[in-house]
């Protein structure tokens, strides 16, 4: 008995001590940035280029966040509710941009959008230029982005259990003013947590954007120029300032969830 | 009035098997039966949440088996009144109402109109039922399904509530297929049918 004790002792300290590294080696890496690059970031948001960088990445994640939500909305919601021949499909290509690395994404966007291709010369007909313009960094920021806002918001619309919609039904409504009457306004923390995520993606994003759009710079970019130039001194405000820009929104998801939580329903 | 004919469906492993039934206009017919034994079903075929894989059903003198709920003109009360969470009990109530004054005078009647302001998650189980209740009839279904709608409410205020729909019932006229495990709510019933296993074994007509 005492033997058995002892043993379940070590193995709850042995998961804690496992939990605890895993723990300490996600956040000191980030609280030692802050803290070292802490210092340069007031003169980081004097630095021209660095203001020029926030405009663009919230400017071009914002417009990513928002194409996601409106396209990708559509199919969380039939992935939640719908049963249908190649929804396992559709899951699947969904899915496909989590699975590649992000270089690797954006070399297969360059090779959609080049004015080799017909799509890509179709579009510079039209005037809309990709590679290299803030249009290259949304294709990027959405390519990587979107699927976690699909995931996201299918699980805020699964969450809605669909009685709800019915008894909308039965009480004259259409399907569609039943989503937009119940549905909707029951997952909407869901879906503003899911947009929070996939605008925090898509601010940090670095290897899909570089292969597009070097130029204008977003802010992880900009970060790795000046490594790459000035070095390690150089390039830790920006790499402070993009963390303390990427934990605001994160703080504002938990702010969310913690609301959800404690809402009795 | 509300007809089932020869109807048959399939959820799961479960199948309802050849039901029919006829609630003339203005009836209230109970249905009792042991758990699973398939009366949410039939219900949620009648009212077009699930299609049935054979037979028909018929409201007034309209063939529905088809046609979405929301042109069916029938409501529904749920077991578990499934009111619209970030809605009060007012606007629960005035969610498919044809008139203001209507929503006001049910709740009155049916003793919720001073809970009206109040959200869902601050309710009792036996007001959200009574809102529920309110928020079906306030829509003037022809007919109206119920699945255990007072199950939550003390036996006071179960003798009250099905005293006031009683008297609603007269004066509406609607058709009532009510579902319930409780043997009082049959002093409302014009027929009784029991169900088991997805059948419809018996049924008889009361009073």
């Amino acid at each position: 008995m005492r033997t058995r004790t002892s043993r379940l002792t070590i193995a709850h300290v042995s998961a804690w001590a496992l939990g605890a590294m895993l723990l300490l080696f996600l956040a000191v890496p980030i609280i030692l940035l802050v803290v070292l690059g802490g210092a340069g970031i007031g003169g980081a948001l004097r630095d021209h280029d660095m203001i020029a960088a926030l405009e663009t990445t919230f400017v071009t994640a914002t417009i990513a966040t928002f194409l996601a939500a409106l396209c990708g909305s559509p199919i969380a919601y039939a992935l939640s509710r719908a049963k249908f021949r190649g929804r396992a499909l559709i899951a699947a290509i969904v899915d496909l941009p989590l699975l590649i690395p992000h270089p690797v994404a954006g070399i297969a966007i360059l090779l959609l959008v080049s004015r080799d291709t017909a799509f890509g010369s179709t579009l510079l007909d039209m005037g809309l230029r990709v590679v290299g313009t803030p249009a290259g960094i949304v294709a990027a920021m959405l390519f990587v982005s979107a699927p976690l806002y699909v995931s996201a918001a299918r699980e805020a619309f699964a969450r809605v259990d669909r009685r709800y919609e019915f008894v909308a039904r039965t009480l004259g409504d259409t399907s569609w003013s039943a989503f937009r009457r119940v549905t909707f306004p029951m997952a909407r923390r869901g879906l503003a947590s899911a947009a929070i995520v996939t605008w925090a993606r898509a601010v940090s994003e670095f290897g899909a954007v570089v292969v597009l759009a070097y130029n204008p710079k977003v802010v992880s970019v900009l970060s790795y120029d000046r490594f790459t130039t000035g070095g390690l001194r150089d390039a830790l405000p920006i790499a402070a300032t993009l963390v303390v820009v990427s934990i605001v929104p994160l703080l504002a998801l938990r702010a969310l969830r913690y609301d959800r939580s404690n809402e009795a329903v | 009035m509300i007809e089932c004919r020869a109807l048959c469906t399939r959820v799961g492993s479960f199948q309802l098997r050849d039901v029919s039934l006829t609630v003339p206009a203005g009836g209230h017919a109970i249905i009792t039966g042991p758990t699973a034994s398939g009366k949410t079903t039939l219900l949620e075929v009648i009212a077009g949440a699930a299609m049935p894989t054979s037979g028909h059903v018929i409201a007034g003198d309209v063939d529905v088996t088809f046609a979405p709920p929301e042109s069916r003109g029938i409501g529904l009360v749920p077991q578990h009144g499934y009111l619209f969470p970030h809605l009060d009990a007012r606007r629960n109530i005035e969610y498919g109402a044809v008139g203001q004054g209507l929503v006001d005078d049910l709740a009155r009647r049916f003793g919720v109109d001073h809970l009206m302001q109040r959200f869902v998650s601050s309710l009792s189980g036996g007001e959200r039922q009574i809102v529920a209740l309110c928020r079906a009839l306030a829509a003037r279904p022809s007919v109206l399904l119920l699945d255990e709608p007072f199950s939550a409410l003390d036996a006071t205020r179960r003798t009250a509530a099905l005293t006031e729909f009683a008297s609603l019932q007269r004066e509406w006229a609607f058709t009532v297929l009510h579902v319930t495990h409780v043997e009082s709510d049959a002093i409302l019933a014009t027929q009784r049918f029991e169900m088991n296993d997805g059948e419809l074994r018996s049924a008889s007509t009361a009073i």
